[in-house]
């Protein structure tokens, strides 16, 4: 026991007390700087930038200035920092295969925060999931779907993949395949779809709604309907509209048709014969 | 201004009995309990009513509507209040036949705006409920659709003389003043009413007008100053009372986008 106090208190020199005080004086500093330097760079980006560029922002400047500090610190304690930055190349490296996932997703997720493609709060939709985003960090995007699941999408599939934010621009516009029988009046057709338009409030005046002859179908003859409206009222008209879509259709008499085939019988040929004299829902 | 000619104002509703007024398609009864106060609401189909108004004291139950909402009001206090109010959001309002002001010309233009009805109680008094007579329709005014203003869209018939305005309830009437004093005609598509900075006023027939806006249209420049000229129109004459005052204030002389020609035309990509 009196062996290792002997080598303490020869170890701990005047000089090398010194050193260590110094040393622990610094790592207090870095720790108080870091702090600082952090809260002034929310004070000054909060008004400019995103929520999270700024939480970003504080950590690269916090870690900075602790890693220049600890560096200091053990530079003050007799440590070879050349050797000790070599052990560190090595090690990242090494760590770096181990986790080229987590990497990937990182470094996607500082383009991510850079570029904005969309903030907290707006919803997306990323390969075929939809939902609002709650946060965007250093390697997801955390999602809450309209069915109240959390998915955790990482950073690396965002930035691979197509991205919709459907909530980036003011207004959206709904459309509707409209399919009517062969036989209808197209003037009346379009005239009904421009007056359903305007009935409804949610609907804008401008830009106006658009109809879109979009072909001859198997058994109808297809329009896209599209009605312009306000984001926040998307879901309101698309439910609407389609009712009274319907029930205008009813009242003007234009058949919106379900899939029909026309048996022609050639003379001589298979004998067809009516067994009863039901409706005649064979629509041919 | 006698009563029968306009159905706004304060009502007194006792225990047990009940109001109901008929503006255009809405219907509205409000029913005094103890301890609370009913309100029924009821829309009918626009063409059912037409544009005339009626006001009645009775012992209707708002339950027999479609609507009904409670409201819990403590004391005795008896008097409900029905004020018109301007639409909440600007209003862009089309002429229905194609109108354009030649250079150098200026013309006064009476345009219709929709109105809303506030219902309140209590003392002081608190708003019950707020809604439009008749619900417009949404438009977008801005020059592409990223970026604008979601407004109400009317339609006028924009006539130049107050004889011809029929009494209509659900709507208020702006005088607005245009001046062109450019070079090109200015063709009238499009015109933006900021009603929501806007006054309303009764005249002596029960007609509701608005403070009286001018636009001038600069040679060569895409917006227009738009003033409000504060107090009653004279188109409302002599014995105009002021009915509500507006909704918000804005510094006075803002330079902005009324006219919707000279908007670029709203796109919508295929």
């Amino acid at each position: 026991m009196d062996e290792i106090w002997n080598q303490v208190t020869a170890y701990l020199t005047v000089e090398k007390t010194v050193s260590l005080l110094r040393a622990l004086l610094l790592a207090a500093l870095g720790l108080v700087l870091a702090r600082v330097a952090a809260s002034a760079v929310r004070r000054v980006t909060a008004t400019r930038l995103d929520p999270s560029q700024v939480v970003l922002l504080r950590r690269i400047v916090r870690y900075t200035v602790l890693a220049l500090f600890t560096v200091a610190a053990l530079h003050e304690l007799g440590f070879d920092l050349g050797v000790l930055l070599g052990a560190a190349g090595i090690v990242s490296v090494a760590i770096g295969f181990a986790s080229q996932t987590s990497a990937s997703n990182f470094i996607s997720g500082l383009f991510l925060i850079a570029e904005r493609p969309f903030a907290a709060g707006d919803v997306i939709s990323v390969g075929g999931t939809t939902g609002e985003v709650l946060s965007i960090d250093l390697l997801s995007v955390k999602l809450r779907t309209f069915d109240n699941l959390f998915v955790r999408i990482p950073n690396e599939t965002v930035i691979k993949s197509e991205v919709r934010t459907l909530t980036r621009f003011p207004l959206r516009r709904l459309d509707v395949t409209v399919g009517v029988a062969y036989g209808s009046d197209l003037a009346l057709v379009r005239k009904v779809l421009l007056e359903v338009a305007d009935r409804n409030p949610l609907s804008l005046e401008e830009p106006k709604p658009q109809i879109f002859f979009n072909g001859f179908g198997d058994s109808s003859i297809n329009y896209q309907y599209s009605v312009w409206c306000k984001r926040e009222n998307f879901v309101e008209l698309k439910n609407a509209i389609q009712e009274e879509l319907k029930q205008a259709f009813d009242e003007a008499g234009i058949e919106i048709p379900f899939p029909q085939r026309t048996l022609t019988v050639v003379a001589d040929g298979l004998p067809v014969r009516l067994l009863h004299d039901g409706p005649d829902d064979a629509g041919g | 201004m006698s009563e029968r000619k306009r159905w706004w104002g304060v009502v007194k509703v006792p225990g047990g009995r009940s109001a109901r007024w008929r503006l255009g398609p809405l219907e509205l009864i409000a029913r005094r309990r103890a301890g609370e106060l009913q309100l029924g609401i009821t829309r009918h189909p626009d063409s059912a009513n037409g544009n005339g108004w009626e006001r009645s004291e009775g012992e209707e139950s708002p339950e027999s509507l479609d609507r009904v909402e409670r409201f819990i009001v403590h004391g005795t206090e008896s008097e409900v209040e029905l004020l018109p109010a301007l639409a909440d959001r600007p209003v862009v309002t089309s002429p229905r036949v194609a109108l354009t002001i030649l250079p150098d010309e200026e013309a006064v233009l009476l345009v219709g705006s929709p109105l809303w009805v506030r219902l309140s109680a209590g003392s002081p008094r608190v708003a019950l409920t707020e809604l439009p007579v008749r619900r417009p329709s949404d438009t977008w005014f801005g020059p592409s659709t990223r970026e604008g203003e979601l407004c109400y869209g009317t339609t006028t018939r924009a006539i130049l003389r107050s004889e011809n305005l029929p009494l209509l309830a659900g709507r208020a009437v702006t005088p607005v003043r245009i001046r062109n004093l450019a070079a090109e005609p200015l063709p009238l598509e499009r015109l933006k009413l900021p009603v929501p900075r806007l006054s309303l006023y009764a005249d002596e027939r029960g007609l509701l007008w608005t403070d009286r806006i001018v636009l001038v249209r600069q040679a060569a420049e895409e917006v227009a100053a738009v003033r409000v000229e504060e107090g009653a129109p004279e188109e409302a004459g002599e014995g105009a009372v002021t009915v509500s005052p507006p909704r918000e204030t804005v510094a006075p002389g803002a330079l902005e986008r009324v006219f919707g020609s000279l908007l670029r035309r709203l796109e919508g990509d295929e």
